[in-house]
This record gives C-alpha cells, structure tokens and sequence, in this order.
C-alpha cells in the first residue's frame, strides 16, 4: 500500500506537488479568519460546576465579571487639588468610553458615603466637588479613613495611592478599553505633578495577552524558521532537503491551524504554540534525506534509492508519526477546551505530515538531478566520516561502560524524583508578563498599595429567608473576616457587616463606640432599608441577596498565586465548626483560578500519563514485543522525569506552558527511540544470525543516529532564539523544547546501547527469528 | 413610580377648559407640555397603599407595601410614607416636604431605635429603597431643571400621544443623557418613558401598565421601571387611592411621623 503510493508520487511528482499546493491554499484561507480566545474561564466548558455557581453568584449579587483597575499614585500623596480634579476628571471621560458599565464605574467621585452631623445624615460621593481649601482637603481625608470600607480599596493607608474600579461588559476588548486609558492617563501625566498611572486587572493582562500572542508568533516563528534554515543548510550542504524540510514544515501548520480556524475555534495560548510543536514533530524529511543520501551514494540510482529509503525508514515513521498523534489525540480525551483542541489540532498535524513523508518527500527527492545529488552526496560522504565517528566513539564509550551508564542513569533518576517532590503546581497569569512589562508593574504597585487585585467571594449561606438580618450570622461572618485578614495573602475583606457597622455609627452620632454589629435583628433590617434610601443599590446587592439568606464576603489577595486561594479555601475548612448552620462556598476570579489550576493542569498531567501508557502500549505493538516497546519508552520517562526534577530544583512553578511543553517529549523522545531500535533490529536480522551485538550497537548509533543527533540539534537551536521573546510562557518554550531535545536524542543514543548490552540476553533472546518476521522485507543485502 | 402620576392629571373638565383656551392650531412646545403635566389635576390630597415588587434578572422578588399620604402638588407637595411590609420594617416612616427654591426636606423614621434622621442626599437621582424607581419619581422633579423638546406625535396603545424629549440642563445632575416621555394629548398623563445614557444606550423603560379614573382623576393603578441594562425591574401598584380626603398639615409633620 504505502509503496504504491511512494511509487505513484515519484511517478507524477508535478501532480502531487500541486495538489498539496491547492490544498494548502484551501486551509491557509481560513488562516486570516484566526480570533483569539485568552479568558481563562474559557478553559472549563459553560457547563462545568465552577462555571455555573460562578454566573449564579454573579447574577444573584449584581457583580461584574470583568474589571478594570486604574492606580493613580503620588509619592507624596495623591489628596492633593491636582491630583484630585484628575481622578474627577478621568471618572468621568472613562464613563463614557463605549464597553464600559459606566454606572458602575467606582472612585472618589462616585462612591457613596454616609455621614452624621448632629440629627443629619448626609448621603453623597466621598467627594462630590474637587476640594478647593485646606479645609476641605483634610475632610476629605477624614471620611477616606474613617469609613473601613473606602480604606484599601479607595485610598492607601499612606494616601499615596488611590484607585479608579471600572467594571467593563462581558462582550468588550479588554484592550482597547486600556488603550483609550492610557491616552487619557498620558494627558494627565504631563503636568509634572508627580502623578503615576497604572493599569491592571484581569481583561487588561488577558486582551493584552491575547494581542501579543500573535505577535510574538509573527515575530519568532520565521526567526526561529530562519535559524533552522541556516542550521539545516550547514548539516546537508545543499538547498534542496532544507526547502523540503521546510515545505513538509509549513504543510502541516498551515493545514492543521487552518483546519482549527475554519471549524470556527478561536486560538487558545496553547494552541499558539501550536506552529512551534509541528515544525519540531515535523522531522521525518530529516531521517528520510538522512537515509537517502546513504543510499544513493550506495547504489547510484535515484528511483530505487527513494524506494529502498522508504522501505527501511517508512515503517518507523508510520509508527513514530502514529505513536505522536495518538499521544496527542489522547489528550482530547480530557474536558478541558484548550487542551483538547491542543491534542487534536497537534494529532491532524501530524497525520498530515505521516501523508506528507509518503507523497510530498518522494516527489521533491524525484525531482532531484542525479548529476546534482552526486556532487551533494560526494560531501555527504565527508560528513558522515566526521559526525558519524565521533558518535561511533560515544558508542563505544556507553557499550564498555554500560554498567557505570546505567547506574549513572539510576541515579539521575533518583535525584529528579527528588526534585519532582518539590514541584509546586501554580499558575499565575500575570506571571506570563516579563517582571518589568507594564501589565506586571501595574499589577505589582497596586497589589503593594492597595487590597489586591484578585478577587474571590465567599458566600455564607444561611439556614432561611433572612437568616443574613440576624446579628448571630452577621457575628460569625465578621469573625471569618477577621480570621482570613490574618494571612499577610489577604490584602482586604468586606462584607454586609462593614456596612451594618458604618450604619450604626452613622445613626449615633457618628460615635466610634457604635461600630459594632447591634443585637437587634428588627434594627439590623431597618438599617438596611435606610441604607437602600440613601445609598446605590448595588452597594447593597453585592453583598446580600434578595431573600437575605446569603451574604457575599469579598476577599481581595496580594497576588494571582492559585497557592494564596488554597490558603483561604483551607482556613475556611477549618473554621466550619465554628459556622454552625452557616456554609460557605467560594466563587469569583481567583477561586476560578484555583479550580483552573488544578482541573487543567492535574488534568492536562493525566491525561500525559495516559498518553504515555498508550504509547507504551502501541510500540509494544510496533515491535511486537512487549520488552522493546519498554525500553523504547525509558527515553521518554527518562526525559520527562529529569525535566520535571530540574523544574522542581529550580523553583519554577509547574504552570500552563511547562504542562503543554512536556506533551512534547511524546513527539520527540518516543521518535527517537522508535527510530534507533527500529534500525537496530532491522540492521540485525539483515544481517542474520547471531551477529556481534557491539558493532551492530555502533553503527546504530552513527548511522540512524546521526538524523537523530541533525534532528535534536537543529531544533534546540531553532527555538533557542524563543528565549528572547517578550511573553514568559515562549521563553520557557524555547528553553524547555532545547532541553527536551537535547535530553531525549542523548538518552537514545547513550542509555539504549547501554542497556541494550547490559539486558541483551532478555532483549534479543526471542529476535534471532526476526527475519522472517518482515523486518528485513525487501532490503535483503543492500545495506553493507 | 409617580412620574405617570404626578403626571397623572386631569380632571377632564379643568383639561377641556385649558384646550378651549388655546388657540385653534398653536402649537405647543416641549415645555408648555411639561409643564402641563406638572400643573396637571392631582386633587388637595391623596392616600393610597403602594405595593413595589422589585424583581432581580433571576427572578428573585422583594416586596415592599407602604402607605402613602400626599398633598399639594408640585414644587409644593408633602409626602408621607408608611412602611407596612416587611414586618422587621413595619412602621419605619418617610418625610417630604418639597419647596419652590430650595432642596427638599426628608426625615426617615426608624421605629426600632426611636430615631428621626433628616436626611440631605446630593443625589436625587439615587434608587428609592433598592427599586429603579428614583427618589425624584416619588417626590417630583422641577420641571425647568430639564430642557424639553417636542419631537413629534404617536400613538401608544391607540391614544394619540406627544413626545417630548428632555435633557438635564445640568448633565451632571442625573444618570440619564436624556429621556423620552410619551404624554397622553387629552390628558397629560405620561404614560411612557425610556431613558439614555451617555453612551447613547438605553438604560430604563416605565411603562403605565393600569390608568384609572377615580374621582374624575387620572390617576396611575400600575405600571412598570425596567433597568434595560441590569435586568432588573420594578413593579408598582396603588389600591385603595382615595383623593380629598382632608389630611391636615398636621400629619405632615416629623411629630407624627415619629407616631
């Protein structure tokens, strides 16, 4: 079957070659169509338990999904004329600007305050007119402070900062909202007042996030494209392989991304990455050019050198290809939206490239002038003495001292297993950013100044209607505030409490003794009713719900850290004593971020692990042999384990992109070693009988090895330059793909012939029948 | 939830006479129509009980019943408000007195406590008891405080109808832009409103659901503020409306209302 097809493409080499044109085009037309998708809420499908409780609270408590952080900081204190009227001013222009819920809008100028004086009561913003003396200055001051809800949240307890909150609809750019920000805040900066600006919260770093994904892309996909060409020029000595490879390369991409595009899927972070997964799977055309060139310059004849190539390495690559799709395919299986999309999209690439490898390659090597391929073999010949002895003594090395070498490997292992325990499972969002980029600085200031930027709430439910009126709740409430206020996490709690409080004192006189919850419940209730007279609805409706039964405990932390939630979640869990009919459940942004967290990258580690045991399963298969198929798999592990220990040693968080790089170590390390036994045995019963097992190992490995070692180097190298890209997420993908690359192709060619050796008896005892097992099928005395 | 019926005016002789009046063929413009809205017939008092059914976009429901005493009309009315339900409320009482050139006054009782609170709000356009009514629907807005524009005829729910849109002089003094008021031409009863905001969007919509007329009054049974934005709406009802029943100024007073 294959081999007609490889003949049929060497025959109409044109035909083909435009027909994988059309096709392209056909896919790369969706390409222009690409929309991105950022919201981590995204990752867990609409229906999942996180999902709806969190559009429930949201609904039942009138709060808005996505906000907008604006820090206005002055050194020495932003209370002052100037920098007052600008926070008046910004108010009020950021209302305006279309996606914005602008009568949510909260600031200085907006925020109710409730005040006594004598039998009055005064409702109205914190400050309804920019103060013009001393005097109304310090009042101003006076209110901030006195009134726990504004303190942290409206003002800085050093008055340094201060902060605008801007709640935008669910269907706006995050972005663009920023940008027109940033014009205004640029006008206002120009005064020389001292005043610095700061933008964060959630749709800020994720729009801005989304927009630099493509651009980073743009930018580092051709370099990274480039580096490779260059490195692929120097390793074959001619155009004509690279140009394939690159052909084969950008098939693949363009048909897989074009393919997600057209079904109408926006691309997720892991999908972007996507390009840079296919160009690294995408090596078949490196061992088939590497196999090649070794048969031509043996026989001479292009048509039967192509047949012959094909014939030996065609059945690895049928096997590596489908071991990398199914892999990736396995990790569909799972129900987090990105990942699977990831999996699939990975797993057609590569299905296309298996296509490509049988149709594509022969046509473009059919193509070739034979005087041409003479004079490029000629070179090759060179080459291959150079490379191919130095691997011939690393071959050596490993055969003699396969005892050391595989105690060396025990002990690799034991150390990252080490490693491993100190992995912590985290992911932060704002982290993605670079320390010095403005999302993260913003982000930073204002979490050092204010509350904190993430929010969670804590929902206490009572036992019935009203149940939220009765002092006894309100008490247990006020005392978990305090609780979670302990962690220096926890920048600030609010609650219906701080409210019940204020209302209290306000209605004695403003008498400082009186903020405490009163021990009616008749009074809490008609406190209530007077609130709703004089203040917004939604300063109520945030933090009860219609029947008073449940309360709404925001909690804002210091940082996106899912770690700082699973503190909360714990303190929380060992309270529940001390609730009595009260339950609590958590909702909001950063306990989505916890189950996010968790769900997808727990998820995404398992789904891993049963991608590997599939594929431990097919190669067991692939070389019908249950032993091989694990011995084929210990690069893999090894690879993983040791990038997993080192990611442990190192301190860095196991987060979004280390989970969807590791996936990749399925594409590669596999490859390698499906590649290498693959040659092994089939070198082996060529050869027939029982031949010296050293030298076989050796050629082994300079020979096949050698695409390897082209293989890993050239990628290491290609995406090395990703270390320079602005997103953290691409810099660890250009440093862990180098890794991964490096580690796999070095445990195949050091740790196999070693254990080979030292397990040969349990290996080859059942292979010596192996030619008439249809590995030998066709090549019979061609290789010498 | 009295902008209907502020509105609601009317006794049809008083109204004929005002049309006989009028010239054949002047036109009115946008102020005279507002106007004669705010002038329209209310009678010397009124008492009524209220029942405000405030509805979440969940479907979550508060209701609030109350009484509620008026008299004079106008940027001279006086209101009085009960609190009947919920009974952890019951007895909290409300003040109004309006006046001609100057903020009005409210006093809030709180029965629990024994206290009376004056309060002074900046906003009067600040919810009435968490409702999407506003504070100046219960007591009246002055009509020069927007400028009104008459922007053609239509007919709702088949009465020929002005519409007249009008814009806060001082756009800092409301959440609105700008709104649109439907006026009944017969009897200067509003009997549609729809809201703007800044953006342009629509933000709330009142439509007068029941119009009844007792003691030769037009006067307001039902209708309903929806918050196109939030989802939220709020339905009004008056029962038991009796005008001219003769509330002295006596129960206009914060001594009564501590009663």
């Amino acid at each position: 079957m294959t081999e007609r097809i490889v003949r049929f493409s060497i025959k109409r080499p044109k035909l083909v070659i435009w027909a994988v044109i059309a096709l392209s085009l056909l896919f790369g037309s969706q390409l222009p169509r690409a929309k991105t998708d950022t919201d981590p809420k995204h990752m867990l499908p609409a229906t999942s338990p996180v999902r709806v409780n969190n559009d429930k609270v949201e609904e039942r408590f009138e709060l808005h999904a996505d906000w907008i952080v604006l820090g206005i900081v002055n050194e020495s204190g932003v209370l002052n004329r100037n920098t007052l009227s600008k926070i008046a001013r910004i108010t009020d222009e950021v209302a305006g600007i279309p996606g914005v819920i602008a009568y949510d809008v909260v600031s200085f100028t907006t925020a109710d305050n409730v005040t006594a004086k004598g039998q009055d009561l005064y409702a109205r913003p914190v400050m309804s007119t920019v103060p013009t003396t001393s005097g109304e200055t310090a009042a101003l001051r006076k209110s901030l402070y006195e009134n726990p809800m504004f303190v942290d949240r409206l003002i800085s307890k050093d008055g340094k900062a201060t902060a605008i909150y801007v709640p935008i609809e669910k269907t706006a750019n995050g972005k663009v909202i920023a940008d027109r920000v940033r014009a205004l805040f640029e006008k206002e900066a120009k005064d020389g007042n001292g005043d610095r600006f700061y933008l964060a919260g959630d749709p800020v770093a994720r729009d801005t996030f989304g927009a630099q994904m493509f651009k980073q892309m743009a930018v580092f996909s051709p370099i990274a494209g480039i580096v490779m060409f260059i490195a692929l020029l120097l390793m074959f000595g001619s155009l004509i392989p690279v140009i394939a490879y690159m052909a084969v390369a950008m098939v693949c991409v363009i048909w897989a991304m074009g393919g997600t595009i057209g079904l109408g899927i926006p691309v997720h972070i892991m999908s972007s990455m996507s390009p840079v997964f296919l160009m690294a799977i995408s090596t078949d055309t490196v061992h088939i050019f590497n196999e090649f060139y070794f048969r031509f310059k043996e026989t001479g004849d292009r048509e039967s050198a192509i047949m012959d190539t094909m014939r030996v390495v065609g059945r690895p690559l049928i096997y590596t290809d489908l071991t990398t799709a199914a892999g990736f395919a396995c990790l569909a299986a799972g129900h987090i939206i990105p990942v699977r999309v990831f999996g699939l999209l990975v797993a057609f690439g590569t299905l296309a490239l298996l296509l490509m490898s049988f149709t594509l390659t022969p046509a473009l090597l059919s193509l070739l002038k034979p005087e041409r391929l003479r004079a490029l073999t000629a070179h090759e010949d060179l080459e291959e003495s150079r490379t191919s002895r130095r691997l011939a003594y690393l071959a050596n090395w490993s055969i003699l001292r396969h005892r050391l070498v595989a105690v060396g490997g025990i002990l690799l292992l034991v150390v990252s297993l080490v490693g491993i325990q100190r992995v912590r499972v985290n992911n932060n969002m704002v982290e993605w950013f670079k320390p010095k980029s403005e999302v993260r600085v913003a982000d930073t200031i204002i979490n050092q100044k204010l509350g904190g930027t993430a929010t969670a709430y804590l929902v206490a439910q009572g036992d019935k209607e009203g149940a939220v009126k009765r002092p006894d709740t309100l008490r247990r409430i006020e005392q978990i505030q305090r609780e979670l206020e302990k962690s220096p996490l926890v920048g600030k709690t609010t609650s219906i409490v701080d409210v019940v409080k204020r209302i209290n004192r306000v209605m004695h006189g403003d008498d400082p003794k009186y903020e405490v919850i009163p021990d009616s419940e008749n009074v809490v209730a008609q406190y209530l009713l007077l609130f709703s007279m004089v203040g917004k609805p939604r300063d109520l409706n945030n933090f009860v719900d219609y029947p008073m039964r449940q309360a709404n405990l925001w909690v804002q932390l210091k940082t996106w850290d899912a770690a700082a939630m699973q503190t909360v979640m714990k303190q929380i869990s060992h309270s529940k004593s001390a609730n009595g009919p009260i339950r609590i459940k958590p909702a909001g942004a950063a306990y989505f971020n916890l189950v996010w967290n968790n769900e997808v990258l727990w998820g995404m580690l398992y789904g891993f692990i049963l991608s590997c045991i599939l594929v431990l399963v097919l190669m067991a298969l692939c070389f019908r042999s249950l032993r091989w198929g694990l011995v084929a798999a210990l690069p893999l592990l090894f690879t993983i384990v040791v990038i997993y220990g080192f990611v442990g040693f190192v301190g860095k968080d196991f987060d979004m992109p280390i989970s969807v790089l590791s996936t990749l170590s399925l594409g590669l390390a596999t490859d390698f070693a499906i590649h290498f036994i693959w040659r092994f045995r089939q070198r082996r019963a060529e050869l027939g009988g029982n031949p010296p097992l050293d030298e076989l190992l050796t050629w082994t490995v300079a020979r096949p090895g050698k695409g390897i070692v082209r293989n890993a180097l050239l990628f290491a190298l290609g995406f090395s330059v990703m270390m320079f890209a602005a997103l953290t997420p691409y810099i660890t993908v250009g440093l862990f793909m180098a890794a991964i690359m490096l580690l796999s192709a070095l445990t195949t060619l050091v740790y196999l012939p070693a254990l080979v050796k030292l397990w040969q008896r349990w290996l080859l005892a059942k292979d010596i029948t192996l030619a008439s097992n249809g590995y030998a099928r066709g090549v019979e005395g061609q290789e010498k | 939830m009295t902008v209907g019926r502020l509105a609601a005016s009317a006794a049809l002789l008083a109204a004929a006479t005002m049309l006989m009046r009028m010239p054949a063929g002047a036109e009115l413009s946008g102020t005279d129509i507002m106007t004669r809205v705010d002038q329209r017939e209310v009678g010397k008092d009124e008492s009524s009980e209220v029942t405000m059914r405030l509805v979440t976009k969940g479907g979550e429901q508060r209701v609030r019943k109350l009484n509620m005493l008026q008299k004079g009309k106008s940027n001279t009315k006086k209101v009085l408000i009960r609190f009947l339900e919920p009974a952890d409320v019951r007895g909290v009482g409300f003040l109004v007195w309006r006046h001609p050139d100057k903020d009005d006054d409210r006093w809030l009782y709180l029965p629990s406590l024994h206290m009376v609170r004056r309060i002074s709000a900046a906003d009067k356009r600040a919810s009435f008891v968490g409702s999407d009514f506003v504070y100046e629907d219960v007591a009246g807005r002055d009509v020069d405080q927007d400028k009104h524009t008459l922007t053609g005829s239509e007919s709702v729910g088949g009465q020929d109808c002005y519409v007249v849109k009008s814009a806060p002089r001082n756009p800092r003094s409301a959440e609105f832009d700008y709104k649109v008021s439907w006026v009944r031409k017969d009897s200067f009863v509003v009997v549609q409103e729809k809201y703007y905001d800044r953006q342009g969007k629509p933000l709330k919509h009142l439509t007068v659901d029941n119009l009844d007329n007792i003691q030769g009054i037009w006067t307001v049974r039902k209708d309903t503020m929806r918050n196109l934005q939030t989802g939220h709406y709020t339905v009004v009802t008056w029962d038991k409306v009796k005008y001219n029943t003769g509330l002295g100024d006596d129960v206009f007073t914060e001594r009564y209302l501590r009663r």
